[in-house]
C-alpha cells in the first residue's frame, strides 16, 4: 500500500520539476556557469596574449594587495587597488545619497498625486529606459562638455566666464551615475509611500505630533524598507559602474568597473580581472547579508 | 420644545460652517449651526452619509478649518489651533493604529509627544490597557489583534492623554454585529468611568438611541433636531427626523384648531385626530404616527386588513382606512386577526399623532 501512496504523489512532483526545469536550466547556463568560470579563472595563471593557462595560481589575488620589488622580487604592499575599491565605494555611496535626496521627495510627490497623474508621472520616470544606457551617457557627455549647450548657455548668460570644465571630472561621473540609476530609487520608495495609509498621519497629528515628528515617527518607519531597497538598487550597479566613469570621467579616474575592463582588454590579465570581479561580488554579497540581518533584527524586535 | 440645557458647556459651537472650494465650485458641506454640548455628555451626531456629521467632527478635531464661526472648548476658542494643539482626541473609523508600534507604544504615543515623565507614561499606559481589558496584549503589534481588540487599543490610545473631549468617528462600523452590540455597552461604561465628554458620530440610529444622552440629527449639511433620544423619537421636529428615526406613518392633514394638549387635525379622508404639537389653524401639516402606538380594537376607524408579516416577537400589519392611505401597525404577536381582506378597527390612542413642521 505504501507503493500506491508514492505513485499518487510522484507524478505531481515530476510535473512540478518539469515546470521548474526551464528556469533552472537558464539559471545554470546563464548564472552558475559563468560565475564558476570567473571564480575558476581568478585562480589560474595568465596567458601571454590574454586567456588563461590551466595552472593553479593565487597570483591574481596577490597582485591585488602586493607588488614585486623590481630588484629583490620581494612582495611590497600596494595601496593602488585598495584605493580603487574604496574610491568606487565612495562614488557609489555619494551617488546613492544624491539619488535619495532627489528621489525620495520625488517619490513622495508622485505618490500623493491623484491616481491618473501618478500613472503619467511614473511613465515619464521610466521613459529614459527606452534608450540604451550607452547612448544616454554619450548624450549627457555632449550636453556637459565645454563645447556643449550647457557650457555655451551659461557663458552666454554670463554665469561663467570661461568653459564649464565639467566633463571628465568626478562631478561628471556623479551626474552620470545619478542620472542612470535615479529611477531605481524612485520606484521602490514610491511603492512604499503609495501603500502608506495617510490616515495614520491624521492620527499622529491628533495625538500631538507636529508635521516633522509625524514624518519621523510614523511615515519614515513605514517607508524605510522601500528606501533601503532603493539605496541597494542604486548602490550596487553604481559600485561596479563602467560606462559613466569611462565616458564622463574620461577613464582618467579608475573605478572597479574600468579596472576590470582594462584587465580583459589592454592588460590581457584575465585572472586578475576575474579576481577583481570576485572581490566586487563578495563586497556586494556582504552588504546584502548585513542589510538582510539588520532588517530581520528590526522586524524581530517589533514582533517581540 | 422643552430641551434640557446643560449646566456647564464643554463645547460651544457658534455659527460654525464649512464650505469646500470657492466660487462656482464651492460646496457647502455644513450650513452654519450653533450647538452646546455639556460636560460629561455622551453626545451623538446622527445622519445619513453625506449629511455633514463627519465634516463637523473634523472641524472640532482640527483636521479641517471651519469656514466660519467659533469653536469654544470650555470657554477657549480653539478654531484657530491646529489639531496637534487641541486637547481633543479621536477614535478613527478604521482605528488608524500605528502598524510598526506595539500596543503599548501606540497607547503611550500621545503621552510621549506631550513629554510626560517616563514613570507617569508607564503608569498611565498600564491604566489605559487595564481599562480596555488588554493588559496582557501590550507587547503585540496591531496586526496580531482581532478587530474588537484593535478598536479597544484605539480607544485606550485616544483616552491616554486625558483629552477634554473624545471624538468617535463611526468607531463601531468596522466591527461585526455581535461585537458592535457588546462594544456599545463598553463604550457607554467607559464614558461613565472616565467622565470625559464623548462626541460620537454614527449613521446607525440604533446605536444613537441606545448610547446617547443627547442626539443631534443632521441632513444635507443642516442641523435638523437636537434632543434626548426619547424626545427625538416621540416628538420628531420634522418629516426627515420622523422618517429617519424608527418606522413611522406619515399622513397629510389640515390643522383645524388648537386644543389644550396640541392641535386638532383633519386627515384627507375626513377623520379628526387630536395631535401633539402646535400648528396654526387652516395650515396643511404632516402627521407622524408610530406603528407600535396604533392599536386594533372596537370603536376605532374602520379599515381593511391588507397584509400581515410575522416578525417573531411582533406582527407587521398593514391596514387601509376607508378613503385613506395605508397605515402600518406593529402589534404583539399571538393576536387573533381576521384574514387578509377582512375588516378591522384602528385605534389612535391620545398622544400618538405628532404634528410635524412643514
Amino acid at each position: 500500500m505504501a507503493g500506491s501512496h508514492t505513485s499518487v504523489t510522484e507524478p505531481g512532483r515530476l510535473g512540478a520539476f518539469g515546470l521548474l526545469a526551464p528556469a533552472m536550466l537558464s539559471i545554470v547556463v546563464f548564472l552558475v556557469l559563468p560565475l564558476s568560470l570567473i571564480v575558476a579563472y581568478s585562480f589560474l595563471t595568465k596567458g601571454q596574449y590574454g586567456g588563461v593557462i590551466w595552472t593553479p595560481s593565487s597570483a591574481a589575488y596577490e597582485q591585488l594587495l602586493f607588488e614585486r620589488d623590481i630588484f629583490t622580487d620581494a612582495p611590497v604592499f600596494n595601496w593602488s587597488y585598495v584605493e580603487i575599491v574604496l574610491r568606487s565605494a565612495g562614488h557609489a555611496a555619494f551617488a546613492t545619497l544624491l539619488s535619495a535626496l532627489i528621489g525620495i521627495p520625488m517619490a513622495y510627490h508622485i505618490a500623493t498625486r491623484p491616481p491618473r497623474m501618478r500613472t503619467i508621472l511614473l511613465f515619464l520616470i521610466t521613459m529614459p529606459y527606452w534608450v540604451n544606457l550607452l547612448v544616454r551617457t554619450v548624450s549627457m557627455l555632449f550636453i556637459i562638455r565645454n563645447e556643449g549647450p550647457l557650457s555655451l548657455t551659461l557663458q552666454g548668460l554670463g554665469v561663467i566666464s570661461g568653459p564649464l570644465g565639467l566633463a571628465y571630472t568626478n562631478a561628471a561621473i556623479q551626474i552620470g551615475l545619478v542620472y542612470s540609476y535615479l529611477p531605481f530609487m524612485v520606484l521602490p520608495v514610491y511603492a512604499a509611500i503609495e501603500r502608506f495609509d495617510f490616515r495614520l498621519l491624521e492620527a499622529a497629528n491628533d495625538l500631538y505630533s507636529d508635521r516633522w515628528t509625524a514624518l519621523r515617527l510614523v511615515i519614515l518607519p513605514s517607508v524605510a524598507p522601500g528606501i533601503v531597497a532603493g539605496c541597494l538598487l542604486v548602490f550596487i550597479p553604481c559600485i561596479g559602474a563602467y560606462i559613466a566613469p569611462d565616458l564622463l570621467g574620461g577613464g582618467k579616474v579608475l573605478m572597479i568597473g574600468n579596472t576590470i575592463a582594462m584587465q580583459f582588454q589592454g592588460s590581457r590579465n584575465w585572472p586578475f580581472g576575474a579576481a577583481l570581479s570576485v572581490v566586487l561580488m563578495v563586497l556586494v554579497m556582504i552588504l546584502l547579508l548585513v542589510m538582510a540581518r539588520t532588517a530581520r533584527r528590526s522586524s524581530g524586535r517589533a514582533a517581540a | 420644545m422643552a430641551e434640557l440645557e446643560p449646566i456647564s458647556s464643554a463645547l460651544s459651537l457658534r455659527d460654525v460652517g464649512k464650505v469646500f472650494g470657492a466660487g462656482t465650485s464651492a460646496f457647502t458641506a455644513l450650513q452654519t449651526l450653533s450647538l452646546d454640548i455639556g460636560a460629561n455628555e455622551f453626545f451623538t451626531l446622527l445622519g445619513p452619509s453625506g449629511c455633514g456629521k463627519t465634516t463637523l467632527l473634523r472641524l472640532i478635531a482640527g483636521f479641517d478649518w471651519a469656514s466660519s464661526g467659533q469653536i469654544m472648548l470650555f470657554g477657549q476658542d480653539i478654531a484657530g489651533l491646529p489639531a496637534n494643539r487641541r486637547p481633543v482626541n479621536t477614535v478613527f473609523q478604521h482605528f488608524a493604529l500605528f502598524p510598526h508600534m506595539t500596543v503599548t507604544e501606540n497607547v503611550a504615543f500621545a503621552l510621549r509627544r506631550l513629554r510626560k515623565p517616563e514613570d507617569e507614561i508607564r503608569r498611565r499606559t498600564g491604566q489605559m490597557l487595564e481599562l480596555v481589558h488588554l493588559s496582557a496584549f501590550g507587547g503585540r503589534l496591531p496586526s496580531q489583534l482581532s478587530g474588537g481588540q484593535q478598536q479597544r487599543v484605539a480607544l485606550a490610545r485616544a483616552l491616554a492623554p486625558a483629552p477634554k473631549l473624545l471624538l468617535l468617528d463611526e468607531p463601531l462600523s468596522a466591527l461585526d454585529l455581535k461585537l458592535r452590540q457588546s462594544m456599545r455597552r463598553e463604550l457607554k461604561q467607559l464614558q461613565l468611568e472616565t467622565g470625559i465628554t464623548f462626541i460620537f458620530v454614527t449613521h446607525d440610529q440604533g446605536e444613537a438611541l441606545a448610547m446617547s444622552d443627547r442626539i443631534a440629527i443632521l441632513s444635507a449639511g443642516r442641523l435638523q433636531q437636537v434632543g434626548r433620544p426619547a424626545d427625538i423619537y416621540e416628538r420628531p421636529a420634522n418629516r426627515f427626523v420622523a422618517d429617519f428615526i424608527g418606522d413611522t406613518n406619515l399622513i397629510a392633514a389640515m390643522a383645524v384648531q388648537p386644543t389644550s394638549t396640541g392641535t386638532l387635525c383633519r386627515t384627507v379622508s375626513g377623520v379628526e385626530i387630536d395631535c401633539v404639537g402646535a400648528a396654526s389653524a387652516g395650515t396643511e401639516v404632516t402627521l407622524s404616527l408610530r406603528p407600535e402606538r396604533l392599536r386594533l380594537g372596537p370603536g376605532g376607524l374602520p379599515a381593511t386588513l391588507r397584509d400581515i408579516t410575522y416578525l417573531g416577537e411582533a406582527l407587521d400589519v398593514v391596514v387601509q382606512p376607508q378613503g385613506g392611505p395605508n397605515l402600518r401597525l406593529r402589534l404583539p404577536s399571538g393576536q387573533d386577526l381576521p384574514t387578509v381582506g377582512g375588516m378591522v378597527s384602528v385605534l389612535v390612542p391620545p398622544g400618538t399623532a405628532v404634528v410635524l413642521e412643514g
